[in-house]
């Protein structure tokens, strides 16, 4: 499986989430719902946030 | 009220059951998927040969048996503390072969957030070996089954019984001990017990490990019971009880440890013994000796 290949992250709510950053930086994330909606980029600790079911970081 | 199979043509029900169980005793996890239209564990036996023959899903026999028209794979998103905790559930049973990951073909997470960990194997007691993926199992738990066992309620019941943290030993003094085997049985699950049996000393010269409890096998657990535990109760070895089971998977009883007694405890004891045995008149005690629980010794009174 590619590397930064989407996977899905939330089937109840059709999100999908991939990790973007290159080895060695900070980890950068992209969360979509859907197929083709809109993408949200998302820090670590935003990331960690979306995984812990706490407030939704930047409307997610 | 859970929610139905979404997709009861490709999912099980006992795969949807399995995570109905894991969505009740994981906090905050959530469903990354169960079937997915890709090559792999997620796919099925009958997608995999058609589009993608050499993929490893369906490449040893075991993996090409019904049911070939469902997936075999569950994937569950967790914060980092339950990634971690599930991951290390994973390990450990991997580790132990524990008889409730006899299903699990593969798994793939993380115990550090940052590298991902995982394991596979061939067979439902072949050994596991090291595996790795990508990036993405740091947040989520990929665990991929053995064909045969997707419409499996016991398998189901027991990889419940280990994502949730129960102990083999407390699995075993309930569902488990039901489904113990005995003479006549076959299937993998006798199996397990015949290659528990030949590890711990006992030889199977005839059959091997056939996966069939006949008149061999049980004259290896007789012989076994005999002179490996050296039990001194009587067993014909026509069924796996639980005290055999036990005594097979290394769960035997501990003997409690022993705890050393405070002074208070040995001065009390010795005034005990030496009042329901008092040194006669003239001499004068030299040595008690205590032992804990119940309060017993002898005293060597000097002239």
């Amino acid at each position: 499986m590619d590397e930064h290949e989407w996977h899905a992250f939330d089937v109840d709510r059709d999100l999908y989430a991939r990790q973007v950053s290159p080895a060695g930086e900070p980890d950068r994330y992209e969360v979509r719902t859907g197929a083709d909606g809109p993408v949200t980029v998302l820090d670590a600790a935003e990331f960690d946030q979306l995984r812990d079911a706490g407030p939704n970081p930047k409307g997610l | 009220m859970a929610d139905p199979n979404p997709n009861p043509s490709r999912i099980t029900a006992e795969m949807w059951w399995l995570w109905i169980q894991l969505l009740a005793a994981i906090p905050g996890v959530r469903l990354g998927g169960i079937y997915a239209d890709k090559s792999g564990y997620h796919n099925t036996v009958l997608a995999n040969l058609a589009r993608w023959p050499s993929n490893y899903s369906v490449r040893y026999a075991i993996d090409r048996e019904p049911p070939r028209d469902k997936a075999r794979a569950i994937d569950l998103t967790m914060n980092s503390t339950w990634m971690r905790t599930i991951t290390r559930r994973l390990l450990d049973g991997a580790a132990r072969r524990d008889p409730r990951m006899r299903c699990v073909k593969e798994f793939y997470g993380t115990t550090d957030g940052h590298t991902v960990v995982g394991r596979l194997k061939d067979s439902p007691d072949g050994p596991y070996r090291s595996g790795s993926s990508d990036t993405s199992h740091t947040w989520h738990e990929h665990i991929g089954l053995l064909t045969p066992f997707v419409d499996d309620i016991e398998a189901m019941r027991g990889l419940v019984s280990l994502l949730s943290g129960q102990s083999l030993a407390d699995y075993m003094e309930g569902t488990m001990e039901q489904n113990l085997p005995e003479h006549g049985d076959t299937g993998t699950w006798v199996g397990f017990f015949q290659r528990l049996v030949i590890d711990r000393g006992a030889t199977l010269p005839k059959f091997g490990i056939d996966n069939d409890y006949g008149d061999e096998f049980a004259a290896a657990l007789r012989w076994w019971w005999k002179n490996i535990v050296k039990s001194p109760s009587a067993y014909d070895g026509r069924r796996i009880t639980s005290d055999v089971a036990r005594h097979l998977m290394g769960l035997e009883q501990a003997a409690p440890t022993p705890v050393a007694p405070t002074q208070a405890q040995v001065d009390a004891a010795v005034a005990k013994f030496l009042t329901a045995n008092p040194v006669p008149p003239g001499k004068t005690p030299t040595e008690v000796t205590i032992q804990f629980p119940p309060v017993k010794g002898t005293v060597t009174a000097s002239k």
